[in-house]
């Protein structure tokens, strides 16, 4: 039998066999869809606990106190005499209030926690980097 | 005796072969590790705030799940508070002090603030007074 022989052009010079790679980069891919983390990224509030009946002693300067509480069947957020209903509010208020005593967040049971993360965000936003949550079961 | 000399056809390649054996041993061995990874982390609904600017340096000594029902979970499994509160105490000698233990709560936004509050209590009666909560940004991310 005659074999023809390899022309010059055909020896297979430099040829890199490009199925594995393929395969490789497949799986690659693959593996990243896998792994990729679609959840929506975390963040926190710090917040210090304190508890109604170990209040501050006398010396002490007294904090801004924001109450988080059902006003009729809407969550409001009550400071001093003003009841507001939305975390942007309650952040113009604080704005213009001293911030060296802190922020004491009062947090009803009955509300949802999101209000009470929206009071202390409120609080975070206006400036106060002393923040209480105080746990309160009165309404 | 007269010797053909070796062509110049006969070219080095690459053996492909172990490598992708070495390759594909990897990807199985990161896919079942981060697949654990996520495993410990329950979805909660999370309340939509966008938290602190400030990158938090010092982790947790705990992190807790507050589940929409009320429950404690603890790496995907739920716990009873007199549990987690245990956990809390051996921590806090672990560690030297409750000045020194964090909390991490993670709590389903549309639960009422009384399962937040009696574990703000209890945590406060230990002398646990760090405690952060858990928030997602409601713009993904962008500030």
């Amino acid at each position: 039998m005659r074999i023809a022989p390899p022309r010059q052009g055909d020896q297979g010079v430099g040829v890199v066999p490009m199925t594995s790679m393929i395969d490789v980069v497949f799986l690659l891919l693959i593996f990243f869809l896998v792994t990729a983390n679609f959840s929506q990224s975390e963040d926190r509030l710090n917040a210090t606990i304190q508890s109604e009946r170990s209040g501050a002693s006398v010396s002490d300067l007294q904090p801004q106190i924001v109450s988080v509480e059902l006003v009729g069947r809407r969550v409001g957020f009550r400071i001093g005499e003003r009841v507001v209903f939305t975390g942007g509010a309650l952040e113009a208020i604080l704005e213009q209030l001293p911030k060296e005593a802190g922020v004491a967040v009062k947090v009803s049971d009955l509300v949802p926690i999101q209000a009470a993360a929206t009071a202390l965000q409120a609080a975070h936003d206006a400036g106060f980097t002393k923040r209480t949550y105080v746990p309160t079961s009165s309404n | 005796m007269r010797l053909a000399r070796p062509t110049r056809s006969r070219v080095l390649t690459f053996n492909l072969t172990p490598m992708i054996d070495v390759v594909l041993q990897l990807i199985i061995f990161f896919m079942f590790t981060s697949q654990f990874g996520q495993i410990t982390q329950t979805k909660v609904d999370l309340p939509l705030e966008p938290g602190e600017k400030a990158v938090v340096t010092d982790p947790p000594s705990f992190a807790v799940d507050l589940a929409a029902d009320g429950s404690l979970m603890l790496d995907g499994r739920t716990v009873s508070r007199a549990r987690f509160l245990r956990m809390v105490d051996a921590e806090i000698r672990r560690s030297g002090g409750a000045d020194m233990v964090t909390i991490l709560v993670r709590p389903d936004r549309a639960l009422a603030a009384r399962s937040l509050n009696e574990l703000a209590l209890d945590l406060r009666k230990r002398g646990v007074r760090r405690w952060r909560i858990g928030t997602t940004d409601p713009n993904g991310g962008a500030r």
